[in-house]
């Protein structure tokens, strides 16, 4: 068997720093128990790390108590009625979880023709087909959505309760039934499953069965 | 390196029918948990003890405003340093490590001097530290800033979102900056 070649400088620190892939971490991890060299090479860049830390933690940066009172009366004049402006502002916020999202639908979308194609509801339904077709947490069941990378582990997902328009999951290319107009304003109540990097995993509306 | 976490919120800790509270509450936690350590990442860029605590203020009243506002959860400590970093920097024209480049050893030195308050703590800051600091003095901003917030815990990803960069120029930060302390020490 050929020795194989020492990794470079940067995948001995990115290797470190727990920002290699599967596949190359793997690789270089069994390259580093066989070759003292590279250990050495890495154990040096280890030493320099835990170097910095300590010298950022030498710098001494105690704040006044007074800081944290001032902080925390600034905070008590904010609006006491922010409630509404909330569900405003997240309808907002789940929008650009959509809009984002949607670019991704159009890649996940099977492309029929080559030629570039503006994004269409038909496209969005068979991406989420092929995204998935159904999320079981703890007996609740989420439609799939296009925007959280399915493969995100689910543990650390959470679900939030949230005010969802009607038109944006018609956008993503849920089947909007017509009981779902609940609210007189567009909008329907839904369970809301975050995946780990925050972009809507699944949906649940609730009382649709 | 002790890896440290990005803070999650749960849905259960996040009370929907008293959002204001709980934006307050969730505030002044991140406040305690991460001040220290924001502090400390302006004070080593050059910014005055002053400014680091408006900065502070401003970062922290600013995250209340994004909590209420429904802004994404998913990373609020990159999101803190984020913000900070350019607040202090828009206060400070130029951070003065940058403004004077290469910081001669000297000056390295006293710059540590000076942000230590007692006689005690001035005891206290070992060669060794004091040794760092001017190396990490010699280094470019991005490599400095790459190399703090990368002892501070935070992942490629999010020190890219913290400072503007792409993943891959964060990671050519700290492979250079590294191999330029070593150099150096
Ligand atoms: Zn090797």
């Amino acid at each position: 068997m050929n020795k194989p070649m020492h990794p470079d400088n940067s995948v001995l620190i990115r290797h470190l720093d727990g920002e290699l892939a599967g596949e190359e971490w793997v690789r270089v991890d069994t390259h580093l128990a066989c070759c003292p060299e590279c250990r050495a090479r890495q154990l040096e860049f280890r030493d320099l790390s835990s170097g910095i830390e300590a010298a950022l933690r030498a710098v001494p940066a105690r704040a006044s108590a007074a800081e944290r009172v001032q902080l925390g009366e600034k905070l008590a004049e904010a609006p006491r009625s922010a409630s509404s402006s909330v569900i405003v502002l997240r309808r907002f916020g789940w929008g650009m979880a959509l809009a984002a999202g949607l670019a991704l639908a159009v890649l996940l979308a099977p492309l029929t023709s080559k030629a570039p194609r503006t994004k269409t509801v038909a496209d969005t339904q068979r991406a989420l087909a092929a995204v998935s077709s159904g999320i079981n947490i703890n007996g609740e069941t989420f439609i799939a959505l296009p925007y959280s990378d399915p493969a995100l582990p689910l543990n650390a997902s959470r679900i939030v309760e949230m005010q969802v328009p009607v038109s944006a999951l018609a956008e993503a290319g849920v089947a909007v039934q017509p009981s779902w107009n609940g609210n007189g304003d567009g909008t329907v109540a839904a369970n809301v499953l975050l995946g780990i990097d925050g972009q809507p995993l699944g949906i649940d509306v609730l009382g649709a069965d | 390196m002790v890896p440290v976490r990005a803070v999650e919120l749960s849905a259960a800790e996040w009370d929907e029918t008293q959002p204001v509270d709980a934006a307050n509450r969730l505030v002044l936690e991140l406040y305690d948990r991460e001040h220290v350590s924001l502090r400390r990442y302006l004070l080593y860029l050059g910014v005055d003890p002053e400014t680091a605590a408006e900065t502070l203020q401003e970062t922290f009243l600013r995250l209340h405003k994004h909590l209420l506002g429904g802004g994404n959860q998913s990373n609020l400590r990159a999101w803190l340093y984020r913000v900070a970093h350019n607040l202090a920097r828009n206060a400070q024209t130029s951070f003065r490590a940058s403004r004077t480049g290469d910081l001669s050893e000297a000056n390295a030195r006293q710059e540590i001097a000076d942000t230590i308050a007692t006689p005690e703590e001035r005891f206290l800051a070992r060669e060794e530290e004091v040794r760092f600091a001017e190396a990490l003095a010699k280094l470019s901003a991005a490599q400095k800033s790459c190399l703090l917030l990368r002892s501070q815990g935070l992942k490629y990803r999010e020190i890219a979102e913290a400072l503007n960069l792409s993943i891959s120029t964060v990671g050519e930060n700290v492979q250079r900056g590294l191999e330029r302390l070593k150099e150096l020490l």
